[in-house]
């Protein structure tokens, strides 16, 4: 499902932000991507999600080899990723309906599809009765599940988390992670990049250390340390 | 895509909600911009139309040498009737030109001296409107075997001539500068829309949404604005002309004002286009700026 091999990553300043990265990760798999800041980790959920190139190696996610993309392709790919930030990256001005079926607009979907899979996704992350409300009308922990309904409103085979409760308390982060393992029962692959030691610790998946650019552990329900 | 025209006009009106000083300005500033240029437009229009007249109402005159035949005249006569943009050729015998002389400067008391007739057969041509004389003249001149002498008030058609290309050169150097002035302001009124939905360009991005797509809200605005600016020129200066040119025909009646229905929704229509293209062209190099840098 998402395969990096040799993967390597030189910034134009020289910074070596990941080196000879080898990861395997396969269909419907949870994997914690963990290491301090500045260790690499979402640079390589860049990589797999386009937004930047590696500078070596070969990112393979699904049926997409990705140096083989063309600029011009690359919304086209990114419709199978759903990508969830730390600052969440709402529209302010718009509804969460609106919000939510701003990805769905985008793909084209015709409006009577568009209500019934925002209808169903913003029920699924517990939204439904906030459908009106502006964003900045809502807590961090719901501001999340609407960046985490509009990731998967599409039924994307691949979500990827960014340090998704960094900005939330311990409660609602546990909330977040216990809303993204019920995704990923729902055969979807989920790699989540975080430095949460009580949610690595508290609920055991495949775990990837990264340190310095380069993977220091990978580990079948490992904690957050050895 | 058309399922798509609801969002993107939708998107439309929100961004310029959003900006709608800006677009005010913008608006503003393109119809300035067009009405100097449709002003020129007609400004030009009536120029060359008074060059053209004053050019189609001389004449060339050409005198005959004394040694060609009525058969050899006639034949020349054919020949010039056959150039494109003649519209007369009238022989007029040298008997009848010296008594047209003499009726004409009757205190010379011609009749009461000897002289015999020195004037030369001619023939007098006329061309078509629109047609200039200065090719033709030069053409006839040509002709040395039938042609002693030729003469068409070389100097006014010479000087109205190169007044009328002054008029094109200039209008258009003019034109150009205009349009480009008009083009860097839509480019950079919507490179505010566009700094402004930044945040929204980006979620589009991250959500899948090509460039196309993204590109639609901001070419249908630059749309809007140029068209909204080109209309408002367009009626002011329909307006400005007629009123104006009502009184210019009421001080000065022998000036040829332009009032043909299709020539003045010609420029008007260029007035429009160009207003219309220029805010479309102007969106899209702005949107597509701002888009190349992003992934």
């Amino acid at each position: 499902m998402i395969q990096l091999k040799n993967v390597s990553k030189v910034y134009s300043n020289g910074m070596l932000a990941l080196d000879d990265i080898n990861i395997f990760v396969g269909q419907e798999e949870f994997v914690y991507l963990i290491g301090p800041s500045g260790s690499g980790k979402s640079t390589l959920l860049k990589l797999i999600f386009m937004a930047d190139f590696p500078s070596q190696g070969e990112i393979i996610i699904d049926r997409f080899i990705l140096s083989r993309i063309q600029r011009s392709q690359i919304p086209f790919y990114r419709r199978n990723i759903g990508m969830i930030f730390q600052d969440y990256k709402l529209l302010s001005k718009r509804t969460v309906y609106e919000n939510v079926a701003f990805a769905l607009r985008v793909m084209h979907y015709p409006t009577p599809k568009i209500k019934k899979q925002v209808q169903h996704v913003l029920e699924l992350v517990g939204l439904e009765d906030k459908m009106h409300s502006m964003p900045n009308e809502l807590s961090g922990g719901e501001q999340q599940k609407i960046c985490i309904a509009r990731a998967i409103v599409n039924a994307p085979p691949i979500l990827l988390c960014d340090e998704p409760t960094g900005n939330l308390d311990p409660d609602t982060s546990w909330d977040i992670v216990q809303l993204l393992t019920k995704i990923n029962t729902r055969k979807t692959t989920v790699v989540m990049a975080t430095h949460d030691t009580e949610i690595v610790d508290g609920l055991p998946k495949r775990v990837i250390a990264i340190e310095s650019g380069q993977v220091k552990r990978d580990q079948q329900l490992g904690g957050y340390v050895e | 895509m058309f399922r798509d025209w609801g969002f993107f006009i939708t998107e439309t009106m929100i961004g310029i909600k959003r900006s709608s000083l800006m677009a005010v300005i913008s608006i503003v500033t393109v119809t300035v911009s067009l009405l100097v240029f449709g002003f020129f437009l007609l400004v030009t229009t009536n120029l060359t139309n008074l060059a053209d007249l004053i050019t189609s109402k001389l004449e060339i005159r050409i005198f005959l040498k004394s040694s060609l035949t009525q058969q050899e005249i006639t034949q020349f006569q054919d020949r010039i009737k056959r150039i494109k943009g003649i519209e007369s050729v009238k022989f007029v015998d040298k008997v009848v030109a010296w008594d047209e002389f003499r009726n004409q400067f009757q205190n010379l008391h011609l009749d009461s001296t000897d002289q015999d007739n020195p004037l030369p057969h001619s023939i007098r041509i006329s061309l078509m409107k629109d047609h200039h004389i200065l090719p033709v003249a030069k053409y006839l001149r040509g002709f040395d075997y039938y042609v002693d002498d030729l003469v068409y008030g070389g100097e006014i058609a010479e000087r109205m001539e190169r007044f009328s290309r002054l008029i094109h050169v200039f209008g258009f150097g003019l034109v150009g500068i205009l349009g480009i002035s008009t083009l860097l302001i839509i480019v950079n009124t919507i490179r505010l829309t566009v700094i402004a939905r930044q945040d929204e360009i980006s979620v589009m991005k991250l959500v899948g949404a090509t460039n196309r797509f993204i590109q639609w809200p901001f070419l249908i605005e630059g749309f809007l604005i140029g068209f909204i600016g080109a209309l408002m020129s367009v009626a002011l200066l329909s307006s400005a002309y007629y009123f104006l040119g009502e009184k210019i025909q009421g001080s000065v009646p022998f000036f040829p004002l332009v009032f043909h229905q299709s020539e003045l929704l010609r420029i008007f229509m260029i007035v429009a286009l160009t207003g219309t293209g220029i805010g479309i062209v102007g969106a899209y190099i702005s949107v597509s700026k701002t888009l190349k840098h992003q992934l």
